[in-house]
């Protein structure tokens, strides 16, 4: 795995920066509305990101680009049932 | 029975090396399943407010004692519950809710003074402290504490009196209790005290009305004699406190926190148990990579903590 994490470490910081610099750009914003466009932009660009990297990198098929969009809807319908079912809004 | 639910988590031959709970289709499951749930967890808190809706292990005896002791802690004198000062914090909490804002000054341009004064407290020192979404007493003092402007207030010797109001409701768009905190020296206790230093946070030093005010009160009764329509509204005012006390039998964001900060710890376990495993085996498989959905969960997980903690103003 160490070697896994070697031979992609540039990816990892890439994906990383995305998401630290998505979750500043969303802790600023106090808009609702604001925040759940910077939670899909970003949610977006960790499905495309991945895509594109296994397409370069890996073998890749359908199935792996369901797994990322599945993972990616996972994330938004956490935040949905936090801010529906718990918050009312 | 013990192999069926180990492959939920674990990689092996039966769950074609894959944790199960990382299959497309359960993904599915779990994303319906929080969907539905939450269409569930809405109508449940709309048809039966006594078992699901917003509470809160906050009161005004927690709230003051807290305060109380933070004073006696920094050599100050206890602050002493005014009843007139609840009254316009109550008055300001319901003025937030109706028209809808979290800010010190109201749309209309009421400020926090307004409220004290039409309470019957005339004052000479006042201050103002908010607190929205926070589960108790303490976190909402630590909370202020923390905020330098917050800890001036709390930790002013110009002020002599404190007042209260816990109310929950839907503010700008969202299920939440809010926690308004009034601070205030009355007219005659500043004048018998004139050394008192002054507080440029929120409040105002209205020394040089010190003079017309106290002409004023000299001319009306006593403040427990003033036929003021607000101190009319105290009984139900007290309603809305008891209401507060009856809480529903569960804490909907509370709940709702709990069983998402569950299930993205279940998945960010899995994907680790479910990487590690592969990798040591060595198992060949066309997968999307488990580090990238545990950096992502982790996002998520952060915004949850973002989303369900309390605000001071």
């Amino acid at each position: 795995m160490r070697k896994k994490i070697h031979n992609h470490f540039a990816y990892y910081i890439v994906l990383s920066a995305i998401l630290f610099l998505g979750f500043f750009a969303i802790q600023k914003t106090s808009n609702l509305e604001d925040r759940m466009l910077f939670i899909s932009i970003i949610t977006f660009c960790y499905v495309l990101f991945g895509i594109i990297h296994h397409l370069l990198n890996h073998k890749f098929n359908a199935k792996i680009m369901l797994e990322y969009v599945l993972i990616g809807c996972l994330g938004i319908s956490l935040i949905f049932f936090i801010l529906k079912g718990g918050l009312g809004i | 029975m013990k192999k069926k639910l180990s492959g939920f988590f674990y990689p092996h031959d039966s769950n074609n090396y894959r944790a199960r709970l990382l299959h497309l289709d359960s993904l599915l499951v779990i994303i319906l399943a929080l969907i539905i749930s939450s269409f569930l967890l809405t109508g449940i808190k709309t048809a039966f407010p006594s078992v699901l809706g917003i509470s809160t292990g906050m009161s005004i005896d927690q709230l003051l004692a807290l305060t109380n002791q933070k004073r006696i802690e920094n050599g100050l004198t206890p602050l002493a519950l005014n009843s007139q000062l609840s009254v316009a914090a109550e008055n300001k909490a319901s003025d937030m809710f109706s028209k809808n804002y979290w800010a010190h000054n109201s749309p209309d341009g009421k400020t926090p003074w307004d409220f004290i004064s039409s309470a019957g407290y005339s004052y000479a020192y006042a201050g103002e402290n908010l607190a929205r979404g926070f589960n108790n007493s303490d976190q909402v003092i630590n909370a202020w504490m923390a905020s330098p402007e917050h800890r001036q207030n709390m930790l002013s010797s110009n002020y002599k009196n404190i007042g209260f109001a816990i109310r929950p409701g839907n503010l700008t768009g969202e299920d939440t209790v809010l926690v308004v905190e009034m601070f205030g020296t009355g007219i005659a206790i500043a004048q018998n005290a004139p050394e008192i230093a002054s507080n440029n946070t929120i409040e105002e030093n209205y020394a040089q009305q010190i003079q017309e005010e106290v002409q004023k009160t000299e001319e009306v009764p006593k403040p427990q004699e003033i036929q003021n329509p607000t101190l009319a509204q105290n009984s139900n005012q007290e309603q809305n406190i008891a209401g507060l006390q009856t809480k529903p039998l569960l804490n909907s964001k509370a709940l709702s926190k709990n069983i998402v900060l569950i299930v993205i710890y279940i998945l960010i376990f899995t994907l680790l148990v479910d990487v590690i495993i592969i990798e040591k085996r060595k198992v060949i498989r066309f997968v999307g990579h488990n580090l990238d959905h545990v950096l992502f969960l982790i996002f998520i997980l952060s915004l949850v903590f973002l989303f369900t903690k309390g605000f001071i103003l």
